[in-house]
């Protein structure tokens, strides 16, 4: 009898114990704020027999696009990219000693958000087109531009990682054949969005300015450059860059990548040279 | 002596109580390495003593977040299989229901009671750490916080060869009829949190029942009039594999569905549930490891997952020793060797978990399942390495 009430005195001080450590660690633990506060709209739950009823096939597409955009929303950042203002010459005189009347100011562009795709946990790579610069991000701190490249129209943005950053580039896709329905994400102001395009005939062309072959949608151009696509179950296709002759490419993420490595001494590429047609074995020229 | 047939095959993750019945005396440790790689062990055809700390880590080696042979592609194939295993555990779960409610109904209110305690522990201990620390969620705190908790409340006394002693057997079957209660609270609180519109819940709740009596009855029609072995497995399989499919389709938890089909075969008359038993006895240890090796690969190590490890680790303890100190008396054991035999959860805090994620939205769901998986990975070591010799330090 003894034996049982020291048992039941020892039970007693187990479940004192482990009641009052699990309360102690977890009142300690609460007193720190999860590192980021960014809370995400979940995608509203199906009801149970709604999938018994009859569905067009577009709210099937529907359906996968909104689930690519909440997959992919951990790869892509939305960046503000503003015109360049350029300084306005001063006026000069003329022979005649009489001053020339000042230069109307070309109407400047408005501020653009673009979609990036990001290849470290700090790092992301977004379409930059001439005359513009990177202002901001949506969301993000710390935004600087660490390279850009005039002549793939391309920049590296380093910025501030949430804890919760993908260490290397979204999946992938090694090969896109066409012919399916792809996810195209473009910026909107509260974060990216996405809709659908039906990519038909794929070509595959050289481009010397990227290291792997660059994918040439046929047809109507119908993915706007500086999209990011995406296949439905959330795979990275191809940045969209412009590439002459025939509008935009998709670039791949195996060409995207040499981007962020640091650019061989003797190369040096031109500011304003043409977009295409010209061996890029690196980073371009400064911010 | 508890009758063979009685007793559950240790579905759970524990050998068969007849394999131990058969079985040699305890092995030295590098004889238990050596059997781990087996062939038979390794690949879940036989049982092995915990396959959870074996099969959570390489579907982690082998999912998107190492070797990537278990992609996300083949993940999202194999979302068919994993449903149709679950309602194989719902059906499990169900008969062993069926055959004890008539006689340890005692068991059950006391099993019901421990598992009740560790959800409330564990949800409300989520639900304050999540306000409190800002954790961000895409699920509404109060279901999230009641998925963990209902993820914690499974055990399956793996830790114990049921027939060692009294309360060996006793924790084993309150181990066995303690995820009842997951599964019916599930199936309520789905119905009646959000994001479940308020027209939709009704049909939450009942959906499950109505499919489980539809499959029930099926099989019940066909099982015993099966002219061969080989026509009855079929039918089995079939019945099954309507179970997953039709709860995956109408997207409520293939559990209830099993567990309501497996009851129904319990209790209406003739030899079904004793024929799906036999039959399931074939794919039941497969099943485990698919349902193991699918956590484990979708196991991503995120920071709110880590966060959520802290209540749920604590207060699955806390709600285990609180529980069994709760209806030890009850049961005329010891308190603290009922929650020492408790404290395993076993491979169905996974299945509840995979069930989650299918309600969940994306997010909200790999955390759940990231944050059980590896919780359940600790408290299998926990039960493995420390248990038992809590128990015999205390003895």
């Amino acid at each position: 009898m003894e034996v049982l009430d020291n048992r039941s005195g020892r039970d007693a001080r187990l479940l004192g114990l482990v009641v009052v450590v699990a309360l102690a660690v977890l009142l300690v633990l609460a007193q720190f704020r999860f590192p980021t506060a960014e809370r995400t709209a979940g995608l509203p739950t199906q009801g149970p027999l709604d999938r018994l009823t009859a569905r067009s096939t577009y709210e099937e597409l529907a359906a996968s696009v909104a689930n690519v955009v909440q997959r992919a929303s951990s790869s892509v950042v939305i960046l503000q990219i503003d015109p360049v203002v350029e300084p306005v010459a001063a006026p000069a005189s003329g022979r005649s000693g009489r001053t020339a009347p000042p230069a109307e100011p070309a109407p400047a562009a408005p501020p653009r958000l673009v979609p990036a795709i990001r290849a470290t946990r700090d790092l992301a790579i977004v379409h930059l087109p001439p005359g513009f610069a990177v202002a901001g991000g949506q969301g993000l701190t710390g935004v600087e531009v660490v390279s850009t490249d005039p002549s793939r129209e391309v920049a590296v943005v380093r910025f501030a990682p949430p804890s919760e950053a993908p260490t290397t580039m979204a999946g992938g896709l090694l090969g896109f054949s066409g012919f399916s329905y792809v996810a195209v994400i473009e910026a909107a102001l509260g974060g990216p969005t996405a809709r659908p395009a039906f990519v038909g005939r794929v070509d595959m062309v050289s481009d010397d300015r990227f290291a792997t072959q660059v994918m040439v949608p046929g047809g109507t151009p119908s993915i706007p450059t500086g999209a990011l696509v995406f296949t439905l179950d959330g795979r990275f296709i191809g940045l969209s860059l412009p590439l002459a002759g025939v509008g935009s490419a998709l670039v791949p993420a195996r060409s995207l990548e040499p981007l962020l490595l640091p650019p061989p001494a003797e190369t040096k590429i031109e500011e304003g040279a043409p977009a295409a047609g010209r061996k890029g074995t690196g980073r371009g020229g400064t911010p | 002596m508890i009758p063979t047939r009685d007793v559950r095959g240790r579905e759970l993750g524990g050998p068969d109580p007849l394999d131990r019945r058969l079985g040699t005396a305890s092995p030295s440790p590098l004889t238990w390495l050596l059997s781990l790689l087996r062939t038979r062990s390794a690949l879940g055809l036989a049982p092995s003593l915990t396959p959870a700390v074996i099969f959570l880590p390489l579907g982690a080696l082998l999912g998107p977040g190492g070797l990537d042979l278990l992609s996300p592609r083949v993940l999202g194939r194999l979302d068919m299989a994993v449903t149709i295993a679950l309602a194989v555990l719902g059906v499990l779960v169900g008969t062993a229901l069926g055959r004890q409610i008539r006689t340890a109904y005692r068991l059950l209110i006391a099993a019901s009671l421990e598992s009740a305690v560790t959800t409330v522990a564990v949800t409300g201990a989520t639900v304050y750490f999540v306000r409190a620390t800002g954790l961000p969620l895409d699920a509404p705190v109060v279901a999230f916080a009641l998925a963990l908790g209902l993820c914690a409340s499974a055990s399956s006394a793996t830790s114990a060869d049921p027939d060692s002693e009294p309360v060996a057997a006793v924790a084993t079957r309150v181990a066995d009829l303690d995820d009842v209660l997951p599964i019916v609270l599930a199936t309520v609180a789905f119905a009646v949190l959000p994001p479940v519109s308020a027209s939709a819940g009704w049909m939450f709740a009942l959906a499950p029942i109505a499919i489980g009596l539809a499959v029930g009855t099926i099989g019940w029609l066909l099982f015993e009039r099966a002219e061969s072995a080989a026509e009855r497995v079929v039918f089995v399989l079939g019945a099954l594999a309507l179970a997953g499919g039709a709860a995956a389709y109408v997207r409520v938890s293939p559990l209830a569905v099993g567990l309501v089909a497996g009851l129904f075969w319990t209790v209406a008359p003739g030899r079904a549930d004793r024929i799906v038993q036999d039959d399931l006895k074939r794919v039941q240890h497969p099943l485990v490891v698919l349902l193991l090796v699918t956590a484990g690969a979708l196991w991503t190590p995120s920071a709110a997952s880590l966060w959520l490890l802290a209540p749920y680790l604590l207060f699955r303890l806390a709600g285990k020793v609180v529980g069994a100190w709760a209806t030890a008396g009850f049961l005329e054991v010891r308190a603290g060797d009922l929650a020492a035999f408790l404290m395993s959860p076993g491979v169905l805090a996974v299945a509840f978990a995979l069930n989650f994620r299918q309600m969940l939205p994306p997010a909200a769901g790999e955390t759940l399942v990231s944050t059980v998986a590896a919780g359940t990975a600790a408290f299998e070591l926990f039960a493995l390495a420390v248990v038992p010799h809590w128990r015999r330090r205390r003895q």
